[in-house]
């Protein structure tokens, strides 16, 4: 048979003992470890070092005055002679078709 | 001069410590609210997992860690309020009157088990602010000060609320015949 009254004669903090039991009990028995948060993906704002932009950038800008000042060189150079030099090449490559035409003749 | 980003191993520990630190008490906030264990380390657990994609995301500092999370995990509450009214407006059966489990039980068992769903259906009838006060004084043993610095509330206001709550379940029990007086 059920007993009618199933927490008898409690002391005065009954209703404490009983309210720490209840809330004690809807606690998780185990405390479960903080939730997984998988590999970190850390901010790129954050963490991504300054440094890399910036070398970077100064690499670009190195290479750009090495053209520029390469450029300046050049024409420089093409200036101080006086002379157009696009004949040069020309005159080579003649000379070279009479060399092949030489050792044409000789052959036969 | 800007200091030195942490570490993955650094954030990690620091979250972990965070859990530690103020996992309960979000815990508390949302058991509550709907006075459902489950559901509420669900809501403690995700308010956690926001913490970390806000990390992630670089957004901007976090002053005041606790009372964000506090923040978040009151905020998933209410959302949950507007989705259970959407579903079904009710509770799984083995949740309603604080009853777990429906397996046999040992009379004790069950005797212990109505007084608990006594004390959960005067909690129900409870503002959520005493149920909140009720929580952290039983579940977690904090006392009137702590609870009142906590809610940033004065100590008068904490024991005039547990004394109100106390009282209303004394009543009920003692009608129950769950305790006597």
């Amino acid at each position: 048979m059920m007993n009618q009254n199933p927490v008898p004669n409690l002391p005065q903090d009954g209703l404490d003992h009983l309210l720490g039991d209840y809330f004690k009990a809807q606690m998780p028995k185990h405390w479960p470890a903080a939730p997984k948060t998988g590999a970190i993906r850390p901010a790129k704002r954050l963490t991504e070092p300054a440094t890399d932009n910036l070398s970077t950038s100064r690499l670009a800008l190195a290479a750009s005055v090495a053209l520029l000042l390469g450029g300046c060189w050049l024409v420089s150079h093409q200036a101080a002679d006086g002379q157009p030099r696009t004949n040069s090449s020309l005159d080579n490559s003649t000379a070279n078709l009479k060399v092949i035409k030489d050792l044409g003749k000789k052959t036969r | 001069m800007k200091s030195k980003p942490p570490s993955a191993d650094d954030r990690r520990a620091e979250f972990e410590a965070l859990y530690d630190r103020h996992g309960r008490e979000v815990w508390a906030m949302a058991y509550a609210r709907w006075l459902d264990a489950d559901l509420a380390m669900d809501i403690a657990q995700e308010a956690f997992m926001r913490l970390w994609k806000h990390w992630e995301a670089g957004d901007e500092e976090i002053q005041n860690i606790r009372a964000w999370l506090l923040r978040v995990a009151r905020n998933l509450a209410e959302d949950y309020a507007k989705s259970a009214f959407r579903r079904n407006g009710t509770m799984a059966p083995q949740q309603m009157g604080g009853v777990r489990s429906r397996d046999p039980q040992p009379l004790e068992m069950m005797e212990r088990q109505e007084a608990f769903a006594q004390i959960r259906a005067t909690l129900e009838e409870l503002p959520p602010d005493d149920r909140h006060i009720l929580t952290l004084r039983y579940a977690l043993d904090h006392d009137a000060a702590e609870i009142a610095e906590m809610l940033g509330i004065n100590t008068t206001a904490v024991h005039m609320r547990l004394s109100r709550a106390r009282q209303r379940l004394a009543d009920r029990l003692t009608a129950q015949g769950q305790i006597n007086q």
